[in-house]
């Protein structure tokens, strides 16, 4: 049997998620993150350009993850907040914070690297996608028992059948990655579009203050 | 009475309350949330929340601020150290009585 209060403790967790705002910041870092791998093509198979393309990957992806993080709060303080309430985190503090975000980007650092390390691999090189969506998918699936929404089990199942029929399908390596983050992104932009436009239907914007 | 039975009304009954107890557990995973997220996930009338609060800030148990979004009033809610503290002893006590059930 579930602990009731602990339910409660974790519906602000899941507040979060409520307007899908965060699920479409997801899906254009996604697309963002798709459509680096545009000129590969266009480069010459040389160590530095595949080592420069892994890091920049990354820094790209993670810039894109800061402003795609200060625009949903910024939306919130005009959409949401007004009309369902206004929830702050926990945060961690001080030397905390800074090491954990330290961890974040040399762990995103370190897969990066190992993926453009596995790139050259060709025998192994077409099942990139499914390796990635398999360690997504597993990141979803925390996120999803976590906070207790059901359409993050969803994705994560979409993400993992997404990434076995990009694998097993005959697609040019310099496109496959393009058609998987495109792809993928489209099942985020899809599920928070939907979540929104359910949020903005059920809700009205309003002023309740303390009697 | 054993000491077993005493210790189930020995527990914190002004977050024993159902209202309360809802508004406390709410708190306890946040920094803080504003009144009108209180108001829509408790279900409670106004003026029922704003008398539980009022009880709960009493206690020093929450702390209540007035702020401006802009033009607008807003009404943060937090839980306080000590209101932080007694809850997670009222959940440790609700565990033990539950265990000896």
């Amino acid at each position: 049997m579930k602990d009731p209060i602990q339910e409660l403790a974790q519906r602000p967790q899941r507040y979060w998620y409520t307007d899908g705002l965060t699920e479409i910041a997801i899906g254009v870092t996604l697309l963002l993150l798709g459509l680096t791998f545009l000129p590969k093509g266009l480069l010459p198979p040389t160590i530095n350009a595949q080592w420069f393309f892994g890091a920049g990957r990354i820094l790209i992806t993670l810039v894109a993850m800061i402003l795609t993080n200060y625009g949903v709060r910024l939306v919130k303080e005009h959409l949401t907040y007004p009309r369902t309430g206004y929830v702050s985190y926990r945060n961690d503090q001080g030397l905390l914070r800074w090491t954990r975000r330290g961890f974040v980007i040399s762990v995103a650092f370190s897969i990066g690297v190992v993926f453009a390390l596995i790139s050259r691999l060709e025998h192994i090189n077409g099942w990139l996608p499914m390796l990635a969506s398999l360690v997504i998918a597993v990141a979803m699936l925390s996120t999803a028992h976590r906070v207790g929404l059901a359409r993050f089990y969803v994705l994560a199942t979409y993400t993992l059948v997404l990434g076995g029929a990009i694998s097993l399908l005959v697609i040019d390596d310099g496109v496959q990655p393009l058609v998987f983050f495109t792809l993928f992104s489209l099942g985020w932009l899809v599920s928070g579009t939907l979540t929104l436009i359910q949020y903005l239907q059920r809700t009205r914007p309003t002023s309740e203050q303390m009697e | 009475m054993t000491t077993n039975l005493r210790s189930v009304t020995d527990v914190d009954r002004l977050i024993h309350e159902p209202a309360r107890l809802m508004i406390m557990a709410l708190l306890s995973g946040v920094a803080e949330v504003d009144f009108l997220y209180l108001l829509r996930e408790t279900g409670l009338t106004k003026g029922n929340l704003s008398a539980h609060l009022a009880k709960l800030e009493q206690a020093n148990y929450i702390r209540i601020e007035k702020v401006f979004r802009g033009k607008i009033p807003n009404t943060r809610i937090s839980l306080t150290p000590s209101g932080r503290e007694a809850f997670e002893d009222y959940r440790r006590q609700l565990k033990e009585i539950a265990t000896r059930i």
